[in-house]
C-alpha cells in the first residue's frame, strides 16, 4: 500500500461575517467537515463552483490559515505541531494568478531562491547553482535569472512561481487554479510541465479547478465540493464514466456546453447558488436538484462508500435509519 | 522634477557648505549699516548683496544659514513623524482587527487636534528652540504616514507573494521587511516630501509667530517675522526669505513626484 501523504478528518473552518453595526456577526462555514485522504503520487483535483470553500481548504492544508476544527496530518504529522520551516519543506503553493504571486521588486533569481534562504542555506552559490538547475526542470532559461517579473510572460511567470515552490523539492504541491489566469495556448504547456515534474520528482498534487476538462487530464482521483461539504469523491475515470452525485452530473453535463474552459461552469442548475451565510437546510443541494425527495429538504444526508467512491447523497447507502 | 531636484540638490549643498559660502558671519552686527538695500537697488552695495537687516547682519549670510534649519527642521519632524506614521499605520494594514482599531483610533484622534495650536501650546509651555520644534512637529505629523501606509499594506497584504513568502516559511518581520516594505516604500518617499515641505512651513509659521527657534538662529520664518515691521519701506526683507521658502517647498514637491514615478516597478527594464 502506497504510504499516505495529507490526512483530513472533519475539517471545518468557519468565518465570521459582521453585518453591520447593530445586525450582530453571523458565522460563515466555508470549508464544513471535510474528509480527505491523498497518498503518495496522486494527484488529487478538487473541484466546485466558486464559493464552495476550495481555497479555504487550500490555506488549511498549507498552513496559511488555522481550521476551526478537525485535524490534518502531513506525512503523519498533525500539521498544527509541525514547525513552519519543516512544513515549508513538505508543502508548497502555486497560485492562481502569477501577477500576483511575485513579488514586483524582487528579481527571478531571488524570488525562486527565497526558499532555501529562508531555510538557512548560507552559500550563495550554492543557492544560484540550485535555482538555475530548478529554471532548467521548469523551462525557465537562465538569462532570466536577474530580470524582475514585469519583463516576463504569464506562462514565463507562472514558471516561476512553480519553480519557487520546487526549489527545496518539497513532497506536495497544492495548486489553487494554476492555470485559469493564463492564455488558453499556455494553459496545456503549464499542465503539461506539472505532469512532468510529477513523475520526475515523485510528487503529490492537490490541483484545485473548475475547468473539468483540465481535471480530466491530469488528476487521478477527483473530490467534488459544494458548499463547504464534500459530496463526492472517486477515481477519474469512474468518476467521469459513472458520476453518482445529482451536483456531479451537472457539473459534467456542463463540459458539454459550448465554451467549457471559460470560468465557472454553466451547471443549468435552475436557481443560483445559495447563500453560504444562511445554506438551506437538510442536503445543501436540494433546492438545485433534479431528483430531490422529501427528506432532502429536512435531513442531511450521511456520506456512503461505494467500493473506492464516496458520495453524501440520500439516493445512495442505507437511509432507512 | 529635474528643476525641482536641482534646487533641492543646490539648497542641501549651501546648508552643507554655509560657512564656505556665506560672505559675512550671519550673526555679526553692524549697527552702523543696519537696513542696507539689495545691491539691485541704487542704495545697495556689492558688499552686501542682498542687504542687511534691522540690526545690520548680512542678509545673504542669513539667508544661507537658515537655509541649514529649514532642512534641518523639515527632515528631522519627516523622519520621526515617518517612523511613527510608518510603524503604526504597516501594524494596522497587516495585522487589521484589533490593531487596526486601535490605530484608525490614534489617527482620528490625531486629526481631531489643530496642529498649529498644539505646536503653539507645546511651544509656549516648555519653551522654543531647534529641539522642541523638531519634536513636536515629529510627533504631530505622523497622519499622513499612517494613512498611506495603512491602505498600502492593506492592498499588500492580499497579494499572492505574501501567501507565498508566509508559506514558504518566512517569519511575520521578514514578510513584513522584504515583501510589504519594499512594495510601499514608493509611496513613503512621495509622503516624505510632502511631510517634509509640510514641516518646513510650520516652522516658518511657529517662528514667525515668535514660538519657534529663538533669535538669533537665522530661520527663514524668524526672517519673514523680524522683517514685517519693515515691510513697507524695505519690502526685500520678507520677500527674500519668502521667495526662498516657497522655492524650496516647491521643489520638494516636484521632486518627490518625480522620484515615486522612478522607482515605480512598471518603469524598470
Ligand atoms: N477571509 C475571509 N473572510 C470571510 N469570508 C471568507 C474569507 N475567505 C473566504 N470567505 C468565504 O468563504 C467561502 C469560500 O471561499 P473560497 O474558499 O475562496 O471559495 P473558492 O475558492 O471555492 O471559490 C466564500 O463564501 C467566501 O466568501
Ligand atoms: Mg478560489
Amino acid at each position: 500500500m502506497s504510504d499516505v501523504m495529507i490526512n483530513a478528518s472533519n475539517v471545518t473552518r468557519n468565518f465570521s461575517i459582521s453585518r453591520g453595526m447593530f445586525r450582530g456577526k453571523k458565522t460563515l462555514r466555508a470549508v464544513n467537515g471535510v474528509n480527505l485522504t491523498v497518498k503518495r503520487g496522486e494527484v488529487l483535483a478538487l473541484v466546485g463552483e466558486s464559493g464552495c470553500g476550495k481555497t479555504t481548504l487550500a490555506k488549511i492544508l498549507l498552513g496559511l490559515l488555522p481550521q476551526t476544527a478537525g485535524s490534518i496530518t502531513l506525512c503523519g504529522k498533525p500539521i498544527n505541531e509541525v514547525p513552519r520551516l519543516e512544513l515549508a519543506r513538505l508543502v508548497q503553493p502555486i497560485f492562481q494568478d502569477p501577477y500576483s504571486s511575485l513579488n514586483p521588486r524582487k528579481s527571478i533569481g531571488s524570488i525562486i531562491g527565497l526558499p532555501m534562504h529562508v531555510q538557512g542555506v548560507e552559500d550563495s552559490h550554492a543557492i544560484r547553482r540550485q535555482v538555475e538547475t530548478t529554471m532548467d526542470l521548469v523551462g525557465l532559461p537562465s538569462r532570466l535569472f536577474g530580470s524582475y517579473p514585469n519583463q516576463l510572460s504569464g506562462g514565463q511567470r507562472q514558471r516561476v512561481a512553480i519553480a519557487r515552490a520546487l526549489v527545496n523539492r518539497p513532497q506536495v504541491i497544492v495548486c489553487d487554479e494554476p492555470t485559469s489566469a493564463l492564455d488558453v495556448s499556455v494553459q496545456s504547456q503549464i499542465l503539461n510541465l506539472l505532469s512532468d515534474l510529477r513523475k520526475e520528482l515523485n510528487l503529490t498534487y492537490i490541483i484545485i479547478s473548475h475547468n473539468l476538462a483540465v481535471v480530466e487530464h491530469i488528476a487521478t482521483r477527483v473530490a467534488v465540493m459544494y458548499l463547504g461539504r464534500l459530496v463526492e469523491e472517486a477515481k477519474t475515470t469512474e468518476l467521469f464514466a459513472r458520476p453518482q452525485h445529482p451536483y456531479t452530473v451537472a457539473l459534467l453535463e456542463s463540459v458539454l456546453t459550448p465554451e467549457p474552459s471559460l470560468g465557472i461552469p454553466n451547471t443549468q442548475l435552475g436557481a443560483s447558488y445559495p447563500n453560504p451565510i444562511d445554506p438551506p437546510n437538510g442536503c445543501a443541494f436540494h433546492p438545485r436538484c433534479a431528483r430531490a425527495m422529501p427528506q432532502c429538504s429536512t435531513q442531511a444526508p450521511n456520506g456512503t462508500r461505494l467500493g473506492q467512491a464516496f458520495v453524501e447523497c440520500h439516493l445512495y447507502g442505507d437511509e432507512s435509519h | 522634477m529635474i528643476i525641482g531636484s536641482v534646487i533641492v540638490i543646490t539648497v542641501i549643498a549651501i546648508a552643507l557648505l554655509a560657512p564656505l559660502m556665506a560672505p559675512h558671519d550671519p550673526y555679526h552686527q553692524d549697527l552702523m549699516r543696519r537696513l542696507v538695500p539689495p545691491v539691485w537697488d541704487s542704495r545697495g552695495s556689492w558688499e552686501h548683496i542682498l542687504g542687511t537687516d534691522h540690526l545690520g547682519r548680512d542678509y545673504l549670510s542669513r539667508l544661507i544659514y537658515g537655509a541649514r534649519i529649514s532642512l534641518l527642521i523639515g527632515i528631522g519632524a519627516a523622519v520621526i513623524s515617518g517612523i511613527i506614521g510608518t510603524f503604526m499605520g504597516v501594524m494596522a494594514g497587516y495585522f487589521g482587527g484589533r490593531v487596526d482599531m486601535v490605530v484608525t483610533f490614534l489617527i482620528t484622534v490625531r486629526l481631531s487636534m489643530p496642529v498649529v495650536l498644539v505646536a503653539l501650546a507645546v511651544v509656549a509651555i516648555v519653551g522654543g528652540s531647534l529641539q522642541v520644534v523638531v519634536t513636536v512637529l515629529g510627533l504631530l505629523l505622523w497622519d499622513r504616514f499612517a494613512v498611506v501606509m495603512r491602505s498600502s499594506t492593506l492592498q499588500i497584504r492580499s497579494m499572492d507573494y505574501v501567501a507565498a513568502a508566509r508559506a514558504v516559511g518566512c517569519s511575520t518581520s521578514r514578510v513584513l521587511i522584504a515583501e510589504v516594505m519594499p512594495n510601499v516604500v514608493n509611496n513613503l518617499i512621495v509622503i516624505t516630501t510632502i511631510e517634509i515641505a509640510h514641516a518646513i512651513i510650520l516652522e516658518a509659521a511657529l517662528s514667525f509667530l515668535g514660538l519657534g527657534v529663538q533669535p538669533p538662529l537665522p530661520s527663514w520664518g524668524l526672517m519673514v517675522s523680524e522683517g514685517k515691521d519693515m515691510m513697507l519701506f524695505e519690502p526685500w526683507l520678507i520677500t527674500i526669505p519668502g521667495v526662498a521658502l516657497f522655492m524650496l517647498v516647491l521643489a520638494i514637491n516636484l521632486m518627490g513626484d518625480g522620484v515615486r514615478d522612478i522607482t515605480a516597478p512598471e518603469n524598470r527594464n
